[in-house]
């Protein structure tokens, strides 16, 4: 239960899937960044906005200057990267078809056979001669992959590729793109903010405060957030202050209450201290239900969103607010008192400094 | 006439009709539209159209004007394309002070740039004297005529210029270099096309400065004369009536270029 802070540029956990590129990347402007980490397969470098995740990706690309590997001293145009900015970027004055064989040399004829017929495997010779303009979202997105592909590239580089699609589209996108790049054997790294296209990835770097402060499986990254921010990252609502009163019970001063853990103690009591629930893993009761006594707390519900799949409720307890997820047809009404029990073994607990300073 | 975008804006929810005051847009807007006419309408029903002859004189003044100008624009450009580029793409810290400087050769009055070139250039200058000792005399010479076309058409290419390469993301030229291209080729197929519209607006500007221009050329190359300078003359010898020839050949050759080069980079843009 207990996460330990990732030590400093740790290299991933072991695991199974592709063949690993390694990436060790300094930067001074225009953000100061230090990032070690893997590629593997695809891969998502997840990180709130200004984070520096476009930065490091041009920085890859050659298009900044930066210390360290891969592709060390290469020109941009010299380097075997695809890179896909935001929105795909597919040049506005050029067909379909001249901006997938934009990098190809050879006779206009030679060309435009190769581009065409590359289109026909993924079934969009029909729009070899549309302008980029008149074509979707998801279709941007693989003329663009064909243009980049079409120089071999030993890594794709995606900023933000399901950025300005709404969220079921982007998820399809994001799925057939993960599928098609892992058919073509290319490994990519695309930046995004999206926790949802993360835990589609084979492999997933946290970027926050310049450094990548941990990288792994998404299952396992999921699981086990390294740090408060991490955590924040990985889409955990449930981040709290607390002091650790023993060495197993939580003081929570704005629910005012206390909470008993699980495990060995996280620190010395009298640590101030990070807490985290995932939403999904805090149970509510009705006022005078039975159920577990321990880490039982009474709230009142504050919010209730309701989806098809499940529903959001937000419980006041003192001065802070729960998050906890359930299946629609059990979500309590707006006002009602509740019983809420966090699990000791779902707790996780963190120091409250960072796990690494920032820069 | 675009009407249709005012009746929209000022469209009243129960009446569909304009609002009171954007109904007078329309008529208004024609008045105007008249009234910057009304030279036109003059020239066309006043034109003695089985009188009109041009004499020899004015043969050679068109045949200079178009001769020269078509010359003082492969200058412009030569010249014109790569500063345009550099000031758009650089963020030099003397920015402000360049765009300073752009700014005062185009807002400097035609016939002070006529004094200051024959201040420059002419016979008792140093580089007046340089030039003729290489054997170039930079005062009422073609050389000179040319000189004036281009200081009077450069500033204008060179600002539209510059605005149409600045108007194209420089994310292109990126992924570009990421396909394996060099700057060159990115610049001729992507940045140049995607500026193509800007660069035609300064391609026609200049063309018709450097066509018009009166008073750089009067100081420094009252010979040879070009079209404006011998429509001077024609009116100072013979009157308004010797005008009309020469006149009418001005708008001929004017007009034809801005009008393809705008045909031209919009009909490019529906690829």
């Amino acid at each position: 239960m207990q996460a330990e802070p990732a030590p400093a540029g740790a290299p991933a956990q072991a695991h199974a899937g592709p063949a690993a590129l390694a990436v060790d990347l300094r930067l001074a402007r225009p953000v100061a960044l230090t990032a070690r980490f893997e590629v593997r397969g695809f891969t998502a470098l997840l990180g709130a906005t200004g984070a520096g995740k476009s930065t490091l990706l041009r920085a890859l690309a050659g298009l900044l200057a930066a210390q360290g590997t891969p592709f060390s001293g290469l020109p941009a145009h010299r380097r075997p990267v695809g890179y896909l900015p935001q929105g795909a970027g597919l040049f506005p004055h050029l067909p379909v078809w001249r901006n997938v064989a934009f990098a190809l040399d050879g006779s206009r004829r030679a060309r435009r056979a190769a581009a065409v017929a590359a289109l026909e495997r993924v079934g969009l010779a029909d729009l070899a001669t549309r302008m980029p303009d008149a074509l979707s979202g998801g279709q941007r997105q693989l003329v663009a992959l064909l243009r980049a592909q079409a120089r071999h590239p030993a890594l794709l580089l995606l900023d933000e590729p399901t950025a300005g699609l709404d969220p079921l589209t982007a998820e399809n996108v994001a799925a057939d793109l993960i599928a098609r790049l892992r058919a073509a054997g290319i490994p990519a790294l695309a930046a995004t903010h999206d926790a949802t296209l993360a835990a589609m990835a084979d492999h997933v770097a946290l970027l926050h405060g310049g450094d990548v402060i941990q990288e792994g499986a998404p299952a396992a990254v999921f699981a086990s957030p390294a740090c408060r921010e991490a955590a924040s990252l990985l889409g955990w609502r449930n981040l709290f202050t607390a002091r650790l009163r023993a060495p197993d019970l939580l003081d929570w001063p704005a629910a005012g209450t206390t909470l008993r853990l699980a495990g060995p103690p996280p620190a010395l009591p009298g640590a101030a201290l990070c807490w985290g629930l995932p939403a999904g893993a805090a149970r509510l009761l009705p006022p005078g239900a039975a159920g577990p006594r321990e880490n039982r707390l009474t709230g009142v519900v504050s919010t209730c969103h309701v989806l098809s799949d499940r529903a959001t409720v937000g419980v006041a307890i003192g001065g802070a607010t729960l998050i906890a997820t359930l299946p629609p047809l059990r979500a309590p009404a707006v006002g009602e008192d509740v019983g809420v029990v966090v699990p000791a073994e779902a707790i996780r607990v963190w120091p409250a400094a960072p796990a690494r300073s920032p820069g | 006439m675009a009407g249709e975008p005012l009746l929209a804006l000022g469209e009243a929810a129960t009446t569909g009709r304009p609002a009171p005051p954007l109904r007078l847009a329309g008529p208004l807007g024609v008045l105007a539209l008249g009234f910057l006419l009304i030279p036109y309408a003059g020239l066309a029903f006043t034109t003695n159209w089985r009188a009109l002859a041009p004499s020899a004189g004015d043969w050679d003044a068109v045949a200079t004007s178009v001769g020269a100008t078509l010359a003082a624009l492969v200058v412009v450009i030569a010249g014109g394309t790569p500063l345009a580029w550099w000031l758009a793409t650089r963020r030099p810290r003397l920015r402000v002070l360049l765009d300073a400087l752009l700014l005062l050769t185009l807002l400097t009055p035609p016939l002070a740039m006529g004094l200051m070139l024959a201040i420059a250039y002419g016979p008792y200058s140093p580089i007046g004297r340089m030039a003729a000792h290489l054997g170039l005399e930079l005062s009422n010479t073609p050389a000179a005529f040319l000189l004036a076309q281009i200081y009077a058409s450069a500033p204008y290419y060179v600002l539209a210029a510059r605005g149409a390469f600045e108007s194209v993301p420089a994310e292109y030229q990126d992924i570009a270099r990421t396909l394996g291209r060099g700057p060159w080729y990115s610049f001729w197929h992507v940045s140049l096309p995607l500026a193509r519209l800007g660069l035609a607006t300064g391609l026609a500007l200049a063309w018709v400065r450097a066509l018009g221009e009166f008073g750089v050329a009067l100081i420094i190359a009252y010979f040879p004369q070009g079209i404006p300078v011998r429509l001077w003359v024609d009116l100072q010898d013979s009157g308004l009536a010797a005008v009309y020839p020469l006149l009418w050949a001005f708008f001929l050759i004017g007009l034809p270029l801005p009008l393809l080069l705008g045909l031209w980079a919009r009909g490019r843009h529906a690829g």
